[in-house]
């Protein structure tokens, strides 16, 4: 196994262009995972290509004192995405379907599946329905599970500002799921 | 549960085919190849006159 980091095989490909299939053997299948909870496996085989040759022309850019190029790839994928906001909006809407059917499917938990079925379309919805550096921030973090400082990279801001978009993210997340005030009082 | 919590549980693992990883690297090989084919191209040596 090839232990060098990414950042020294991406600086290697500047002199060895072939090198940088080893960032392709390295990420590509988490990447391709990725993009396929964004929109879907048949639109994602067609985007992974596209984001390594992307991140392939924009080698020299990348920052060598990060040693795993995971985040950098998420930041051009991030982008990528954004031309595919219909389809991701899909299946956002999907997985909230499935997702309540598996809680329906459980009957130990039917007062559970019945909130469920209520509520995952509402969140679904509700994160459609944030601002695009929020939604990519929320995204980031609870579905590919990366560290504050990884949604930095990725996005390229000052953590404090990824630390703030989650904030405002889950307060409107809140906000939209929770309901009205005066709902809530005259329901008393 | 957390509005960030509920978010996670709607996280779907997207099925694909092993050949989709192929294909996506048959792209990056191709843009490779661009680069390189420039880059080793033969040097022309004049040669002298006879």
């Amino acid at each position: 196994m090839d232990s060098r980091s990414d950042a020294e095989v991406i600086g290697r490909s500047l002199d060895e262009p072939e090198a940088f299939g080893l960032i392709y053997d390295r990420h590509a299948a988490t990447v391709l995972r990725f993009l396929g909870r964004r929109v879907g496996a048949e639109v994602a085989e067609g985007l992974v290509g596209e984001l390594f040759r992307i991140a392939f022309e924009r080698r020299k850019t990348f920052d060598a004192s990060r040693a795993s190029a995971l985040p950098w790839l998420y930041g051009i994928g991030s982008n990528l995405l954004l031309k595919h906001r219909r389809g991701e909006a899909r299946r956002l809407r999907a997985s909230a379907r499935m997702a309540a059917a598996d809680e329906a499917a459980d009957r130990r938990a039917s007062a559970a599946a019945l909130d469920a079925r209520l509520l995952f379309p509402r969140v679904a919805d509700a994160i459609e329905a944030l601002p695009d550096g929020e939604r990519e921030a929320l995204l980031l973090f609870a579905w590919e599970d990366l560290s504050y400082q990884s949604v930095a990279e990725a996005l390229e801001l000052p953590i404090g500002t990824v630390r703030s978009r989650l904030n405002r993210a889950r307060a409107h997340l809140r906000e939209l799921l929770e309901p009205k005030r005066e709902n809530r009082v005259r329901s008393r | 549960m957390k509005p960030v919590d509920l978010a996670r549980k709607l996280r779907r693992e997207a099925a694909f085919e092993p050949a989709a990883l192929d294909r996506g690297k048959a792209v990056l090989m191709a843009a490779i190849r661009q680069e390189v084919q420039p880059m080793r191209r033969p040097t022309i040596v004049p040669q002298a006159s006879v």
